[in-house]
């Protein structure tokens, strides 16, 4: 909220030279005074003496030759928007430069705002979802409605639009569609829909056809069957995002080298998440030690926790009771 | 020693000081299943992070001239300079930004000894690469199985028994391939094994080849037999990860069984050992620079590494009768 002051405050003080991004002179000098109203359309141009005419820029590679000339992009960087990693991407770059503040902006930020969303995130979400602009404020409404209207609770849609900036840009009927593949496919009461989709909104609104071979794969070749595809489903979503083949090899490696029932990678679906590399590390180091005791009811159990959790540190000295030294001088021998 | 880094470290705060100290040649332990380029795109990612936690250069300061209100008089201000703003411009330290060479290449499936130039100690790096140094293995196998690409992840192609096969039998076969390998040394290097040029060369020790792409290997023993599994400690001078498995595979076939490579582990690459070497969690700006000075007084203490004036292996000899008596 106070950084949507200091913005308001900032238009008002603007200096005399203003341009518009596409670097046409514009008027405002008087009208800033005045108290913005965003819902005036600005159709009056004045022009401004001749020395706030803009230099000639020719073409460039960033927005780095625009940034001092050009109000908007000065209010993103404000903002915290980082346009270096817009500027990487194809067309991006053109259509922000395209964008006055005034006109294309601020309503925006402010349905952001009404929606309830901490100003300190503006940034980061309109880094990873610059084409934000280009929805209109009615379709917007519309789409937040619908998830209201799905029982979705405000805290929830805020941590729906914070987690995943692209929400927003899909159409009510398409996220409806994938909603509905998610509770046809896994089963899920609306409850459990509305879980996973506060939980990890990115599997959601990511290509579907992963979901559909990551389903396939935890069902056909792993062997879990509906309810427990279902809670690994709930308990870790972004397994349904990763490549096949990694989720498959750290499978095979937790189930037939380190012989962990389904059971127990139900029970501890965080292990899912931990890379290979370091799976593998901690076992065979584990298991140099004569402590890979992985049954609950004899004494010395380790956890399946002991490989995700905790850095490499604390791994070494609280689960092994050895050294830093020991534990690098057993990587360099693998 | 752990200590004395850290404490090496606590006086340089600014990015710009890490970056002057950045020029060097590092030894990592690169580990199996990662291949060179994911390594040195580690490296290089690992330390713009770093470099960008440090004090960064603040954004440059520009002077503008604007009519004041009236239009009666300019003001003269300076303000940040947004297009030095990182928000506009990227982070300050960007991979591109650093160049990171191998020395020496390792294949994916072997871990072990690598050596990486950064910025101006590239040149290093190649003259280590250019000067062939004598690399050390650690090769494991396994009798009774052939694979398709000699490794054990790929398909089995043959299967055959073992029971027969002993650590004499074994011995004898590598000492028969390190003395065809010696021959050859004399041929590449140019001169008839017989005359008196081989001798005088011979009395100095192992020779290096001029040619860089034959591969040579000076010494060849088994250091573990258990059946099915064996390991042997090459010493080699220009050979790849494809030549190993291949001689495994023949080591198999001449012991009238068959095997295929389970792992490749590089030990030492002329003197850099494996105490030198910086595992995965220790590559961060401030081991890599405090590696870069021990890399550094190692390549003093024998400059041979980089520039030879001799065909000869004498210092190489020298040492490994030291650690012989040792």
């Amino acid at each position: 909220m106070r950084h949507i002051v200091k913005l308001f405050k900032n238009i008002k003080i603007i200096n005399v030279q203003r341009y518009c991004t596409s670097l046409e002179p514009v008027k405002t000098t008087n009208e800033l005074t005045k108290k913005p109203d965003i819902l005036e359309e600005t159709t009056d141009r004045e022009l401004i003496p001749s020395e706030d005419f803009p230099t000639y820029l020719p073409p460039t590679f960033n927005f780095a030759a625009y940034v001092n000339k050009s109000e908007t992009l000065r209010k993103f960087v404000e903002l915290g928007v980082d346009l270096s990693k817009i500027e990487s991407k194809k067309g991006l770059p053109e259509f922000i430069l395209k964008l006055d503040f005034n006109r294309h902006v601020k309503r925006h930020l402010m349905f952001l705002h009404d929606l309830g969303i901490e100003p300190e995130k503006y940034g980061e979400f309109l880094t990873k979802n610059p084409l934000f602009f280009k929805n209109e404020i009615d379709e917007l409404e519309t789409r937040v409605y619908y998830l209201r209207s799905k029982k979705f609770t405000l805290e929830q849609v805020q941590e729906i639009v914070t987690k995943d900036p692209f929400w927003l840009n899909f159409s009510t009927k398409r996220i409806d569609r994938r909603l509905g593949f998610f509770q046809k496919n896994f089963s899920l009461t609306g409850n459990e829909v509305r879980y996973l989709a506060t939980k990890y909104p990115k599997v959601i609104t990511s290509h579907l056809m992963h979901v559909r071979e990551l389903n396939f794969c935890v069902r056909e070749e792993m062997g879990f069957d509906g309810n427990e595809t279902k809670s690994l489903l709930l308990a870790i979503p972004k397994i349904f995002m990763m490549n096949r083949d990694h989720v498959i090899e750290r499978f095979s490696y937790m189930f037939n080298v380190m012989n962990f029932s389904k059971e127990k990678i139900l029970q501890y679906p965080q292990i899912f998440a931990t890379r290979l590399s370091r799976m593998k590390n901690r076992h065979q180091f584990l298991k140099l030690l004569g402590r890979d005791q992985f049954n609950e009811k004899l004494p010395k159990y380790v956890s399946p926790e002991a490989f995700y959790s905790g850095t490499d540190e604390e791994f070494v000295t609280n689960v092994c009771d050895s050294t830093m030294e020991t534990y690098d001088n057993f990587l360099k021998t693998l | 020693m752990i200590s004395a880094r850290k404490s090496y470290i606590k006086t340089v705060s600014s990015a710009q000081k890490a970056w002057s100290l950045l020029n060097g040649v590092i030894c990592v332990y690169k580990p199996s299943g990662l291949t060179v380029n994911q390594t040195r795109l580690t490296i290089m990612s690992n330390l713009c992070r770093d470099l960008n936690d440090m004090n960064v250069r603040p954004a440059r300061k520009r002077v503008t001239i604007e009519p004041s209100s009236d239009y009666s008089k300019y003001l003269i201000k300076t303000q940040t300079d947004l297009a030095d703003h990182t928000l506009v411009v990227g982070e300050r330290y960007q991979p591109t930004d650093i160049i990171v060479s191998a020395s020496n290449h390792l294949g994916k499936l072997t871990s072990g000894v690598m050596l990486f130039g950064i910025n101006k100690g590239v040149k290093y790096a190649t003259w280590l690469r250019n000067n062939r140094p004598i690399r050390v293995y650690h090769v494991t196998g396994k009798f009774g199985k052939s694979t398709e690409t000699h490794f054990n992840d790929s398909p089995i192609t043959a299967q055959a028994t073992f029971d027969h096969i002993h650590v004499g039998k074994m011995n004898s076969l590598l000492a028969s391939l390190q003395a065809s390998h010696q021959r050859k040394m004399f041929e590449l290097c140019g001169v008839d094994p017989q005359s008196q040029a081989a001798y005088e060369l011979a009395k100095m020790g192992p020779i290096r080849p001029a040619n860089a792409t034959i591969p040579l290997i000076y010494s060849a023993r088994c250091i573990e037999f258990k059946r099915p599994y064996f390991t042997i400690e090459i010493h080699a001078c220009s050979e790849s990860e494809n030549y190993l498995g291949i001689l495994i595979h023949e080591i198999g076939i001449d012991l009238k069984s068959l095997a295929h490579c389970t792992q490749i582990r590089c030990i030492r690459q002329s003197f850099f050992t494996l105490e030198d070497a910086l595992v995965k969690r220790h590559w961060n700006v401030e081991t890599i620079i405090a590696n870069m000075k021990r890399c550094k007084d190692i390549m003093n203490k024998h400059p041979e590494m980089l520039k030879q004036n001799n065909p000869n292996l004498r210092n190489m000899e020298e040492k490994n009768n030291k650690e012989k008596t040792q």
